[in-house]
C-alpha cells in the first residue's frame, strides 16, 4: 500500500514537472534545427563574400546557443550522426569558408594595388616606346649637326635606359606579388576567377604579352645596338623570362581564362621569340664591341661560348708572353685590360651578371688571368745584361792594363 | 525387449515436446517501443500516410469518420502520430477533440482507447516523448496534457496562466 502510494505520487511528480517544462514540440525542434543547418550549408556553398562568411560564423553560433540544450533528443532525430557531428562540422566549414574568403579578400586587394600599379607602368611604358621610336626615327632623317645629332642619340639612350628600367620594375612587382602566393591560395583565387577585379582592370598575362611584343617589333627595328644596349636589353630579357618560370604557372592559373595551356603556350612562345631576338642581336654586337677595341675574340653565340673565348684570348695571350711576346703582345695585354676594367666590368657587369653572361666566379677567374697576364706581359729589358757586359769588359781592360804596367816596372828594375 | 522400445518411443516424444514448448514460450520482455520523435505525415489523395522510417502504411480515413463522421474525402492535412514505450500508436491531427489510442496487430491498427482532450479541438497538436508518458501540447493554446494509454494523467496550464 506504501509502495503503491509512492509510486503514485512518483508519477504525478514527474507528470507535474513534465507540464511545467514542455512547451515546445519536439518535432519543431529538430525540424528546425535540420532547416537551419541546411540552410547554412547552401550558404555556405554560394557565399562569396568575407561579409557573408563572417554572418555565417554568426550563424553557427546562434545554433549553438539556440540547440545545445536539445542535444539529447537532435542526438536521436540526427541518428547515425549526432548534434555534436553535424555542429562541429558546420563550425570547421563555415571557419574554413571565412578564412578562405579573408585570403581571397587580402590577396584581391594586393592584385589590385599591383593592378593599379601595372596599369600605370603600362602607360608610362607606351609613352616612353613611343618617345624612342619617335627619337630613332629622328636619328634616322635627320640632317641636323653633329652637335643636335649626339644629342639626340643621347636622349634616346637615355629613353631606352628608362623604359628597360621599367620593365625590371614590373618584373619585380609581379614577382613580389605572385612569387609569394601558396597553392592554396592560387587555388582559391582561381575559384574566384571572374570576380577578380584585375580581369577587368588590367591583366597581367595580357601586359606580359605586350611588354614582350613589344621588345620583339623593336628589336626586329633596331638590329643594330650598341653593345652596351645589347647586354642590359639581354638581361632583361632573362630576367623577365625567369620571371615567367617563377610565377607563370601562377599567374595562368589566375588569368589563364577558360583555355589555360593555350595562354600558356601564347606567353611561352613570345618569350621564346623574345630570347631569339636578342641573342641574335647580343652575341655579334658584343663581338664587334670587343674587336672595335682591337680584340679578336674567337667567334661565340651563347654565355658559354662568349666564356670560352675570353678565357682563350686571355691563355693564348699569357702563353706568348711567357715566350717574350715582346712590345705587340704588350699592346694586346693592354688593349684587352683596358677594355676589361674599363667598359666590361665599370659599365656592363650589372647587366651581365643580371643577364647570367658571365657569373661572377667567371668574372674573377677572369681577373685573375689577367693579373697573371699583367705579371709578364711587359717585355722584359736589355739594359742590365748590356752593362754588365760593359763592367766586365772595364774590368778585363783595366786587369790588362795592370797587368801590362806590372810587367812594365819589373823590367825597368831589373 | 518391448519395454525397452516404450521407454525410448516415451523419451523421444518428451523431449520433441520440450523443444516445442520451448520455441512457443520465447518471449523477450521490457522492450521499449518508445519513438523518440512524432511523425508529421501529410495523406495522400486515398487518405493514405506513409512513414518510411518507423515502417508503418496505413489509411487515415477510418479516424476521420470516427472522428468527424465524414469519409467522403479526405479532409486531414496532416495526422501526427508517436509510439508510446508500451508499443501503442497515439495519433491525432489538427482540429481533433480527441488522441487516438492504437494497438498495433496482425496487419491492422485497433483502438484502444480513445482520449477526449477538447470540445473545440486541439488546433495544432505536437506530441512529445516522455517516457513513461507521451506528452501532447496544443501549440495553439500553450497547453499540455500527459497522457498514457488509459488517458490524460495531467492536464498543464496555459503559458499565460503560468506566467501569471
Amino acid at each position: 500500500m506504501t509502495n503503491t502510494i509512492a509510486v503514485l505520487l512518483l508519477s504525478y511528480g514527474l507528470a507535474g514537472s513534465l507540464m511545467a517544462q514542455d512547451v515546445e514540440s519536439d518535432y519543431e525542434i529538430q525540424k528546425n534545427f535540420k532547416q537551419e543547418v541546411k540552410q547554412i550549408n547552401q550558404r555556405i556553398e554560394s557565399a562569396t563574400t568575407v561579409d557573408e562568411a563572417r554572418q555565417l560564423v554568426q550563424r553557427v553560433e546562434n545554433v549553438k546557443k539556440n540547440f545545445n540544450g536539445h542535444e539529447q533528443l537532435l542526438d536521436k532525430a540526427l541518428y547515425p550522426d549526432t548534434y555534436d557531428e553535424v555542429v562541429g562540422d558546420l563550425d570547421s566549414r563555415v571557419t574554413t569558408l571565412h578564412k578562405r574568403l579573408a585570403t581571397i579578400d587580402e590577396q584581391r586587394q594586393r592584385l589590385q594595388k599591383l593592378s593599379d600599379r601595372l596599369a600605370g607602368l603600362e602607360g608610362r611604358l607606351e609613352s616612353l616606346s613611343n618617345r624612342s621610336d619617335s627619337l630613332r626615327k629622328n636619328l634616322q632623317e635627320t640632317t641636323r649637326s653633329e652637335q643636335q645629332l649626339s644629342n639626340t642619340l643621347a636622349r634616346y639612350r637615355e629613353s631606352l635606359r628608362e623604359r628597360d628600367q621599367l620593365i625590371l620594375s614590373i618584373i619585380d612587382s609581379v614577382l613580389v606579388a605572385y612569387q609569394g602566393l601558396t597553392s592554396s591560395e592560387v587555388e582559391a583565387l582561381e575559384s574566384a576567377e571572374g570576380e577578380t577585379p584585375m580581369e577587368a582592370d588590367g591583366n597581367a598575362i595580357e601586359l606580359l604579352q605586350t611588354i614582350a611584343q613589344q621588345n620583339i617589333e623593336f628589336l626586329n627595328n633596331n638590329p643594330q645596338l650598341d653593345a652596351r644596349e645589347g647586354v642590359r636589353m639581354y638581361a632583361v630579357q632573362q630576367q623577365f623570362e625567369e620571371m615567367w618560370n617563377r610565377v607563370g604557372d601562377k599567374l595562368v592559373a589566375i588569368y589563364g581564362g577558360s583555355n589555360k595551356d593555350q595562354t600558356r603556350r601564347n606567353v611561352q612562345e613570345v618569350i621564346s621569340t623574345w630570347n631569339e631576338r636578342i641573342s641574335n642581336v647580343l652575341w655579334p654586337n658584343l663581338h664587334e664591341a670587343f674587336a672595335q677595341n682591337n680584340i679578336e675574340l674567337s667567334r661565340f653565340t651563347d654565355s658559354r661560348s662568349f666564356f670560352n673565348a675570353l678565357n682563350s684570348y686571355l691563355d693564348q695571350g699569357i702563353q706568348t708572353s711567357r715566350e717574350n711576346g715582346g712590345q705587340e703582345n704588350y699592346t694586346r695585354f693592354q688593349n684587352f685590360s683596358g677594355f676589361w676594367a674599363g667598359t666590361v666590368k665599370a659599365n656592363w657587369s650589372d647587366y651581365l651578371l643580371k643577364g647570367e653572361i658571365l657569373s661572377s666566379q667567371q668574372m674573377a677567374s677572369i681577373d685573375q688571368k689577367v693579373n697573371e697576364w699583367a705579371a709578364i706581359a711587359k717585355p722584359q729589358s736589355n739594359l742590365f745584361v748590356y752593362l754588365l757586359g760593359l763592367s766586365v769588359l772595364i774590368i778585363i781592360v783595366l786587369g790588362v792594363m795592370l797587368v801590362r804596367k806590372n810587367s812594365g816596372n819589373s823590367a825597368s828594375s831589373s | 525387449m518391448k519395454r525397452i522400445n516404450s521407454f525410448m518411443i516415451a523419451l523421444l516424444v518428451s523431449v520433441s515436446l520440450m523443444f516445442i514448448g520451448c520455441k512457443q514460450s520465447l518471449v523477450i520482455s521490457q522492450v521499449d517501443y518508445a519513438q523518440p520523435i512524432e511523425t508529421v505525415l501529410q495523406p495522400d489523395d486515398n487518405g493514405m500516410v506513409h512513414d518510411v522510417r518507423q515502417g508503418i502504411k496505413f489509411n487515415v480515413m477510418p479516424l476521420q469518420q470516427a472522428e468527424t463522421g465524414n469519409s467522403s474525402s479526405v479532409t486531414i492535412t496532416e495526422i501526427r502520430m508517436i509510439r508510446g514505450k508500451e508499443g501503442f500508436y497515439y495519433v491525432t491531427a489538427p482540429g481533433f477533440k480527441n488522441v487516438y489510442v492504437m494497438a498495433p496487430g496482425k496487419g491492422r491498427l485497433s483502438l484502444e482507447n480513445k482520449i477526449m482532450i477538447s470540445e473545440n479541438g486541439i488546433g495544432k497538436p505536437a506530441f512529445n516523448q516522455r517516457e513513461p508518458y507521451i506528452l501532447l501540447l496544443n501549440r495553439e493554446t500553450n497547453e499540455t496534457y500527459t497522457l498514457n494509454a488509459n488517458g490524460i494523467q495531467q492536464t498543464g496550464a496555459k503559458e499565460s496562466d503560468k506566467t501569471n
